[in-house]
């Protein structure tokens, strides 16, 4: 920085906290001298007009583009929350795919020996290698059966995402796809339950409730509450359409 | 810091302290009981995301992803905790990426701090230094149980001698009207 | 905000309030190094490390995240950055939620006026304190000083308003990682922090998740913050930036001794008025930078030219000075004034009853510095 144009050194003989002479407020040639200012000319609160937060009319792009009537807040919300539950639809999906992986792998178990006990000792004696290859296949196989519902529930989630934007115009299925799957995943919870006596139930639910039970509970939450809120989106938009209202949705 | 959240602090750090001497102690029979403690942390985690969402996330627009990560956590926790074992393996990785990363940023502190000349560079290259080598470690005796619990000792130790003289410093801000 | 407006732009509020070319120089300068003063220069200099009016991201990456971490982030950047609108706003939620909501930063509060009123008759460093605080309530609005994704995140709804054949349009902004890339402001790809499902995360921490977007003067977005329910906000960074200088001139008159009183929702407009077009012209031209806008435009006003912002201007003669003259130094004086803003900011918030920003005690209620011990008040 050029020393004629260095920032001012504060003289040492001035106490910290006191203005320096040299930098006390310039002295103003007496014809710009401050005068009393007018009230009506003093620094005063601020024309509407002009108000923070507004923009000044000269800079106006127009109404102010935010989107805040009660009917297009509530529309973002239930669009926000079934891209969201879309998404819980699909992640439970893959967590159930990847629990199964890590299950079978770290615990090591012998599909054959738990499928077929009568086959697995000709097996082995075809040799260690001929067995492993067996036992990965069956594994294989499995993990298809179990996750049979993985690409309905990804269908379902990309559908809800796409309905949600507005970027295409999306069927009733995946709503449908979504209540079924839901229904499904309760009826197989309450199944559990046939041969407990109906007075029973309440106590065997609490007793007996297993941790898969929560997440496939919480799975079939997850389904219910994106229909939920697919249908209310729809009537939402149908009303917002009418009005030309429909608010942007990221 | 309030004199609840000291007395927290300091009886926290005792029980860590005393902790990564016990687990130090017989290194066999700790692996089992580190792996519990990871499997239970991952529950911990699930109910304070619950807490999270149910006390602040639910005001926050998308809060309901919360919620459902919640879930997954605990689902996660007791996945955890219902494995037989968890291979020496996953124990060695997670704690090689947990020392790997820590490292990398000691290493990018210690290039700020000579870009400015200021003197922390040295405890920073250290720590790191420390931590890249740890990682490395990890990796290289993958194997080895007794590492592998040393390690995680070490870790526990460390974070609550840390916690410790915490519950000493005064943090007060004095306002000199 | 950044340098254009903290140095360049703070000048020029400075030099039509009445200041002279070198007091304007001194106060630009602090108001810009409240962006540069970190724990890491500080311990260079071996200079008080409580001063810091900031902290560079790797010290924010190296931070832990425990409870006393937070209350020093906290209070470095609600003090500097992310000053509190209303630390009493009315609100819904549990106690943690409503004391992170009452941190959210916004122009014209209570804490304003008391900022500008502490840096009365003071260095010209504090005065330079003071006006970065001012500029940034406008820049930083809506978000806050305290790592919180319940308040400071963001989502994909984000749009940058444009204008298409004079009509205006939404052009939705992506937030990426890649620091090299950088801000595309043709394609609207930004660079914004990732998103962290931990409340605590040092990447929830004020504006990071809209990446630089508040601090370019030219802006104008429509986004939902995380605590506005589904509401929508439009900031509009051309007509706050001007507000943000308009107020910069009126509460500088105040702190020459040229007015008496320093009242919010009051600007300056008719000191401001034979600039206005100038400075609207630099403030909509779309730039990520307007330094060299604002450097002409304050040369032109004064006559003199003023040198680029340097960071070592003054840590030789800070070393240098003896234990004594230290505090007389311009540094000296800076951090002085620092932890004068920083202590009264988090006595304020302390004693709303909000714990975000740790505890603080009065001077006053007790007899001395030695009798402290870590209380309430």
């Amino acid at each position: 920085m050029p020393t004629e144009n260095a920032p001012r050194e504060v003289p040492t003989e001035n106490a910290p906290g006191e203005v320096p002479a040299e930098n006390a407020p310039r002295e103003v040639p007496t014809e710009n001298a401050p005068r009393e200012v007018p009230a009506e000319n003093a620094p005063g609160e601020m024309p509407a007009e002009n108000a923070p937060g507004e923009m000044p009319a000269e800079n106006a792009p127009g109404e102010m583009p935010t989107e805040n009537a009660p009917g297009q807040i509530q529309y973002r919300r239930c669009a926000r929350n079934v891209i969201i539950s879309g998404g819980a639809v699909i992640m439970f999906g893959l967590w159930g795919l990847l629990k199964s992986v890590f299950y079978y792998s770290l615990n090591r178990i012998d599909l054959v020996n738990l499928l077929a006990p009568e086959l697995s000792e000709s097996l082995r004696g075809q040799g260690a290698q001929v067995y492993r290859i067996v036992n990965t296949i069956l594994f294989f196989m499995f993990l298809l059966i179990v996750n049979l519902g993985l690409p309905i529930r990804i269908y379902i989630g990309r559908s809800a995402a796409a309905d949600a934007r507005g970027v295409k115009k999306k069927s009733v299925i995946y709503i449908v796809l979504s209540a079924l799957i839901g229904i499904l995943l309760v009826a197989g919870f309450i199944r559990s339950f046939d041969a407990v006596p109906i007075s029973d139930i309440p106590e065997e639910v609490i007793r007996g409730m297993s941790p898969s039970d929560v997440i496939n509970l919480t799975s079939a939450a997850s389904c219910f509450v994106l229909t939920w809120y697919a249908i209310r989106l729809r009537i939402m938009r149908r009303e917002l359409d009418k009005e030309g209202r429909r608010p942007y949705v990221a | 810091m309030t004199r609840i959240n000291r007395i927290e602090n300091f009886l926290i750090g005792l029980l860590m302290i005393a902790g990564s001497i016990a687990l130090a102690i017989n290194p066999e029979e700790s692996l089992p009981v580190i792996t519990a403690i990871m499997s239970v942390s991952l529950w911990i985690y699930g109910i304070r995301m619950m807490v999270y969402y149910l006390t602040m996330a639910r005001h926050m627009v998308g809060g309901l992803r919360v919620l459902f990560r919640a879930i997954l956590m605990l689902d996660l926790g007791y996945f955890a905790m219902g494995l037989t074992e968890i291979p020496l393996l996953y124990v060695m990785l997670y704690l090689a990426v947990m020392h790997g990363i820590s490292g990398v940023i000691n290493m990018l502190r210690v290039r700020e701090a000579i870009r400015l000349e200021a003197p922390s560079w040295r405890l920073n290259f250290f720590q790191g230094a420390v931590d890249v080598v740890t990682a490395a470690l990890c990796l290289i005796m993958i194997r080895s149980t007794k590492l592998a619990v040393y390690i995680y000792a070490a870790g526990v130790l460390y974070s609550g001698c840390i916690r410790v003289i915490q519950a000493f410093r005064k943090t007060t801000s004095v306002y000199v009207q | 905000m950044q340098e254009d407006f903290h140095y360049y732009a703070t000048y020029c509020a400075a030099y039509i309030a009445g200041f002279s070319h070198e007091e304007s120089l001194a106060i630009c300068y602090s108001a810009q190094f409240v962006d540069n003063c970190s724990e890491t220069l500080l311990e260079k200099i071996r200079a008080p490390r409580d001063a810091a009016t900031t902290q560079l991201q790797l010290e924010l990456m190296d931070a832990r995240t425990d409870l006393l971490a937070r209350h020093a982030i906290t209070r470095i950047w609600s003090s500097f950055h992310f000053l509190p609108r209303d630390l009493f706003a009315p609100v819904k939620g549990g106690k943690m939620y409503c004391s992170k909501y009452r941190l959210i930063c916004g122009p014209n509060g209570d804490l304003l006026k008391e900022t500008v009123e502490l840096a009365r008759g003071k260095s010209l460093q504090a005065v330079g304190i003071a006006m970065h605080v001012l500029a940034d309530t406008w820049a930083h609005m809506y978000f806050a000083g305290t790592p919180s994704l319940v308040i400071n995140n963001i989502d994909a709804h984000f749009f940058e308003m444009r204008e298409a054949d004079g009509v205006p349009v939404r052009r939705k902004i992506r937030f990426h990682r890649n620091i090299a890339a950088g801000d595309d402001l043709e394609t609207g790809a930004m660079i914004g922090t990732p998103a962290q499902m931990d409340e605590n995360s040092v990447f929830n921490l004020g504006h990071g998740r809209a990446g630089h977007l508040p601090d370019y003067s030219f802006a104008r977005y429509v986004y939902m913050p995380a605590w506005n329910g589904y509401q929508e906000v439009f900031k509009d960074n051309p007509s706050d930036y001007y507000h943000a200088f308009c107020q910069m001139v009126y509460a500088l008159r105040f702190l020459r001794g040229e007015l008496k009183e320093f009242r919010t929702e009051t600007y300056d407009f008719e000191r401001v008025q034979p600039y206005e077009e100038e400075i609207r012209t630099i403030l909509n031209r779309r730039q990520p930078n307007a330094c060299a806008d604002w450097k002409a435009f304050g040369e032109k006003l004064s006559g003199e030219t003023i040198g680029a912002f340097d960071i070592e201007a003054y840590q030789k003669e800070y070393k240098e000075a003896g234990e004594e003259e230290k505090p007389r130094t311009a540094p000296g004086m800076f951090f002085d004034a620092a932890r004068a803003q920083k202590s009264m900011v988090t006595d304020r918030i302390f004693s709303s009853g909000n714990l975000l920003a740790g505890l603080s005690i009065r001077i006053g209620d007790i007899g001395s510095l030695k009798d402290l011990r870590g209380k309430k008040k």
